[in-house]
């Protein structure tokens, strides 16, 4: 237990170490849900804006899920149903970057655009379980706790995910 | 083929039985399951920029008429509140602000602003502004007469509790005493705004006049271009309560008028020199056929 002043969620530093350790993965979040960053940014600070209000209420422990709850609620509400196409950044890790081979470089991209259509068009319970834990390193037990479902629930959109990407990029 | 529908899940988390990873691994679906896998290894969500969303989030945490998040900013709330306390007695214990220049009775004073601009004030008058935010904020508050001379550049503003006077570049001439609030118009264009209907504006050409807040409560304004030629030097009203003419000599002149509440229908339009008294009764008397007696500086107005 550090000096209990840096536990009160009120507190500036705090609640900006909280935006810093979970602005992200509920940006994320948002964007899986939504497809489309600049929303997610603008409701990430809604989510935000709400924990400070509530900052009495809420401790540091209770505040990722309060966060959680909060951008899903604010994506409810916001959100008609419609088709997502999301975009995501291409990792450099060494050993896959081949410069000299462009046959290499074009299947890699083309691998990425199929990827993210496949994953842009996976049921969303799928998308965001199977991009929580792919991209966000989140466990299941993580992303059970914060969607407010079993593990075992996760564990099924997880495989079941993981079977619909299968069969979508078989043709490839 | 999956024994259950949390199998790859169970494999991806490395909790499968031996058995059954083994038995995977046989699978001719296992390698593409792998490829799958270092596929999307190689792909992460959009970069975050973190700083930019918490230089908004800053900014929306300091403005409360956000929508549904009016109410609770109290801590950082009561942190700007006390900044601005303490900024508030710092502000007092070092008055850096307002220049106060004050005439005397029958005294006349010509300023030059910062900016070039000049100020003829007449007596009984103050003047408040703040030079170092001149350049910014042309902005001064008036008590009494004054003719200005604007440089043109920023709007240049005259607040006097009648109301308020806003031009960029002209000439004018403004009363202001008590709420009472008389402007004319030399040159250029003179923007008068009542101050107790903010939303009375009138727009002055040259030679125009306004009058507000007045004995009658009718404002009075005139497109007129034949009114008595005003010039420096000399006091000018426009249908003015006689009272007020006279009472506007006796902080001029230094004087007293007895009687002048008598007066306070009759209405005066015209001019009287600031530079000498004898000149100045008669240029009011004579028009609205009154005697006066002078006698140690005490005035007596009788009908004739």
């Amino acid at each position: 237990m550090s000096n209990p002043i840096h536990e009160n969620v009120c507190e500036e530093k705090t609640f900006e170490h909280l935006f810093h350790v979970h602005g992200q993965v509920i940006r994320n979040f948002l964007y899986y849900k939504s497809g489309s960053l600049s929303l997610a940014e603008d409701w990430l600070q809604e989510a935000y804006l709400k924990l400070w209000q509530e900052c009495e209420k809420v401790t540091i422990e209770k505040a990722r899920s309060f966060l959680f709850k909060v951008a899903n609620n604010i994506f409810l509400d916001h959100t008609r149903h419609q088709k997502v196409v999301l975009k995501f950044e291409q990792n450099n890790s060494s050993d896959s970057i081949n410069p000299e081979n462009p046959h290499f470089l074009l299947e890699t991209s083309e691998l990425h655009t199929e990827l993210e259509k496949a994953i842009s068009g996976l049921p969303e319970h799928q998308r965001i379980v199977f991009l929580m834990n792919r991209f966000d390193d989140l466990k299941y037990a993580e992303i059970a706790e914060l969607l407010n479902i079993s593990v075992k629930a996760v564990e099924k959109r997880m495989h079941g995910a993981l079977v619909t990407l299968r069969q979508i990029l078989k043709s490839i | 083929m999956f024994s259950d529908d949390t199998f790859l899940a169970r494999w991806l988390s490395g909790e499968l039985t031996d058995k059954d990873k083994q038995d995977f691994e046989q699978d001719p679906e296992h390698q593409s399951y792998v490829a799958l896998i270092k596929g999307v290894g190689a792909l992460r969500a959009p970069d975050f920029n973190e700083v930019k969303v918490l230089k908004e989030l800053r900014t929306r945490l300091s403005t409360p008429q956000e929508a549904k998040t009016t109410i609770i900013y109290w801590g950082w709330l009561r942190a700007v509140a006390a900044v601005m306390v303490l900024g508030l007695s710092v502000w007092s214990l070092y008055p850096i602000k307002e220049v106060n220049i004050v005439t005397g009775v029958a005294e006349n004073k010509k300023l030059v602003l910062p900016d070039g601009s000049q100020v003829s004030m007449q007596g009984g008058s103050a003047l408040y502004y703040a030079p170092k935010l001149w350049k910014k904020d042309r902005t001064l508050d008036l008590r009494g007469e004054a003719f200005f001379q604007v440089k043109p550049g920023r709007t240049f503003t005259v607040k006097s509790r009648g109301g308020q006077i806003e031009v960029v570049g002209t000439s004018f001439n403004v009363i202001a005493l008590g709420d009472a609030l008389a402007v004319q118009c030399f040159t250029g264009k003179v923007r008068v705004t009542d101050a107790s209907t903010q939303n009375r504006q009138y727009l002055l050409q040259p030679g125009d006049f306004v009058q507000l807040h007045a004995a009658e409560n009718k404002p009075l304004y005139s497109k007129s271009t034949n009114l008595p030629k005003i010039e420096q030097g000399q006091c000018s009203f426009y249908a003015a309560s006689l009272k007020e003419v006279f009472a506007k000599m006796e902080t001029q002149f230094d004087i007293a008028i007895a009687n002048k509440e008598k007066y306070e229908s009759r209405r005066f339009t015209g001019a009287f020199r600031n530079d000498n008294l004898e000149l100045a009764l008669k240029m009011v008397c004579i028009p609205m056929e009154l005697r006066y007696s002078l006698k140690n500086q005490l005035v007596k107005i009788e009908d004739k």
